[in-house]
């Protein structure tokens, strides 16, 4: 049995109703879009057809001329050029296919529909949310050019617009958050047995902001944000990950470095016939505390290995070996 | 050392570069969204134009209309600042002609800015790719002999003007270009929040990367110089405030968290 759905799209800012008749098998099909003749609506009829097509693999579109139906649009007029319009903007549904241009000609639709009946512009649009959009409706090379066209459009538009968008892997730059003017980021984490929640402005082109994390509550009212309590976030908290920061990747790479000319030293003496027995265990200690990342511990003890192979080896060993590598407080746990 | 450095007019930058830029070459400037780089950039733009030097500002990122009203509470006078605005208008759906930024195309003093967002033309729309963009520099370099200039951002540029396919060698030969045409140049680079840095940090002659921390009192920035070809610089990470004033490193204190 084909399925049925009631659709709808915008002609010239008239939001027009419609049923698709799909076929069973996930698709994609060819589509037709059934019209129907003066005085008809597109229950008249045309779902007899409509079923057939469906049967036969098609997806078909009925759907209600502008002031006809359940459309909108003035009554008892007939222009045979608007309904020309109405036939093509139908290619908006495309068998429930969202694409990007999609979603862009309705919003611009909507948009000057709005601006002409009211003779007022939107002034907010909330696009809810981006991540759906780009996991659903622009797969593909372009992504980032759709994006920054999509975002282009809605700045044009000269309406405050909020963009909804999950940051799902913190190593990849997802284009919206470089590009859009601001950043207001939401924590949720559990502490103990109770989910705390809190907001954090991480960017604001063009002004000065608040920076602290601030706890909020979800209420009948809404969201509330506690301007005077500062967020307690707990260890693991998506507030506290930032942490893992690219001066902690400094460390690494100290570390890393140090162990690799330690391993050099041991093979230097290695040659030179010294035993070095004991600062290869204590460098596999150093590796050790390395792999489970307690960086800090790793650092002193290669630190220790160094200066004691250097010694050995018999260059003198400089008096602080290597230099700490630079970190904020918060490195330090 | 090399003697004659210019400096980047951010109070404490140039100390910690142990007097400034070494001129006519490419620098990078790194960091996350938000860290402060766009100001940081026009901070430096700013110190060529008081010096009077020709300054250019390539906007890839923001329409050149908010970066004007952006920078309007620093008070800085960028009246002479030209902006090139690189910016690719919306992007067409339907078979309409594609103009590829016109390499004759003027940047507009930073006083001849309007208040308004440009609004891609009904039946043309403007499409920046990275070759157009090279060739309109040329043009320009040749023609206005700038001092300083900045690309805000090579990220932008890689992200929106290249074909994947063709991005590390593009983006080695525009860097390579800029390397060539001896104009100091500050190329701004979005950093993830964590993981990798970006191919491009490599390929400059220097890099200055601003971090953003968060803790309970808020947001922590922190600048440091990760490379510096050619000429000695501070190791150490100071941290630095944005004010109405711009960007000030505080170097004077100890460094951030040295032991």
């Amino acid at each position: 049995m084909p399925s049925e759905k009631k659709v709808q799209f915008y002609s010239d800012g008239l939001r027009l109703a419609g049923v698709l008749f799909l076929p069973e098998d996930p698709g994609p099909h060819p589509g037709v879009v059934l019209c129907h003749g003066f005085t008809g609506i597109k229950e008249f009829i045309l779902p007899e057809y409509a079923c057939r097509f469906a049967a036969a693999g098609y997806a078909a579109l009925t759907f209600d001329y502008r002031g006809f139906g359940e459309s909108e649009g003035p009554r008892w007029r007939l222009i045979p050029w608007e309904q020309v319009t109405d036939i093509r903007q139908s290619s908006q549904v495309r068998a429930l296919e969202v694409t990007v241009h999609s979603v862009q000609k309705m919003i611009k639709q909507e948009f000057f529909g709005h601006l002409e009946r009211t003779k007022q512009r939107y002034k907010r649009i909330v696009i809810d949310s981006m991540t759906a959009l780009k996991m659903f409706s622009m797969q593909g090379q372009d992504s980032r050019i759709l994006i920054q066209s999509f975002l282009r459009f809605l700045s044009e538009l000269e309406a405050t617009s909020l963009i909804v968008s999950e940051h799902l892997d913190r190593r990849t730059l997802e284009t919206e958050f470089f590009l859009s003017r601001g950043e207001i980021r939401l924590h949720k984490w559990l502490d103990g047995s109770m989910i705390r929640r809190a907001v954090s402005i991480e960017k604001f082109r063009g002004s000065p902001f608040d920076d602290r994390m601030r706890p909020v509550s979800i209420t009948s009212k809404g969201m509330i944000v506690q301007l005077e309590a500062v967020a307690q976030s707990q260890a693991g908290s998506p507030g506290v990950q930032p942490r893992e920061s690219l001066l902690e990747a400094r460390i690494i790479d100290e570390v890393s470095n140090l162990i690799e000319a330690i391993m050099r030293g041991i093979d230097e003496a290695h040659r030179l016939q010294i035993p070095v027995r004991d600062i290869e265990v204590s460098l596999s200690r150093a590796m050790l505390h390395f792999q489970r990342r307690h960086y800090q511990k790793a650092l002193k003890v290669a630190l220790a290995c160094d200066s004691e192979l250097k010694q050995r080896i018999g260059t003198v060993p400089p008096p602080p070996p290597v230099t700490v590598p630079p970190r904020p407080p918060e490195v330090m746990r | 050392m090399i003697s004659g450095k210019i400096r980047t007019g951010v109070p404490g930058l140039d100390k910690m570069l142990h007097g400034g830029l070494v001129p006519g070459r490419p620098y990078i400037l790194s960091g996350p969204p938000g860290a402060g780089k766009t100001i940081l950039a026009m901070q430096f733009l700013r110190e060529g134009l008081e010096g009077g030097e020709r300054s250019l500002f390539v906007a890839l990122e923001e329409p050149p209309n908010e970066l004007k009203i952006n920078m309007r509470s620093f008070r800085w006078n960028l009246d002479d600042l030209d902006v090139l605005d690189a910016n690719s208008d919306i992007r067409r759906f339907e078979p309409t002609p594609i103009l590829e930024i016109s390499t004759e195309e003027e940047p507009a003093k930073m006083r001849s800015i309007g208040e308004r967002i440009r609004k891609t033309p009904d039946f043309e729309s403007k499409e920046v790719t990275v070759h157009s963009l090279q060739q309109l520099l040329k043009n320009l370099l040749v023609k206005k002999h700038y001092e300083r200039v900045v690309i805000d951002s090579m990220t932008a540029l890689r992200y929106f003007c290249m074909r994947e396919f063709e991005e590390a060698v593009t983006t080695q030969s525009f860097m390579r270009y800029l390397a060539e045409s001896k104009v100091t140049s500050l190329l701004t680079l979005e950093l993830p929040e964590e993981g990798e840095v970006p191919p491009e940090a490599f390929l400059a002659r220097g890099e200055i990367r601003l971090h953003k921390l968060r803790d309970e009192s808020g947001i922590k920035r922190f600048i440091s110089v990760e490379k510096y070809k050619g000429s000695s610089h501070d190791e150490f990470v100071y941290p630095f405030d944005i004010t109405n004033a711009g960007l000030t490193v505080h170097t004077t204190g100890k460094p951030a968290g040295g032991t």
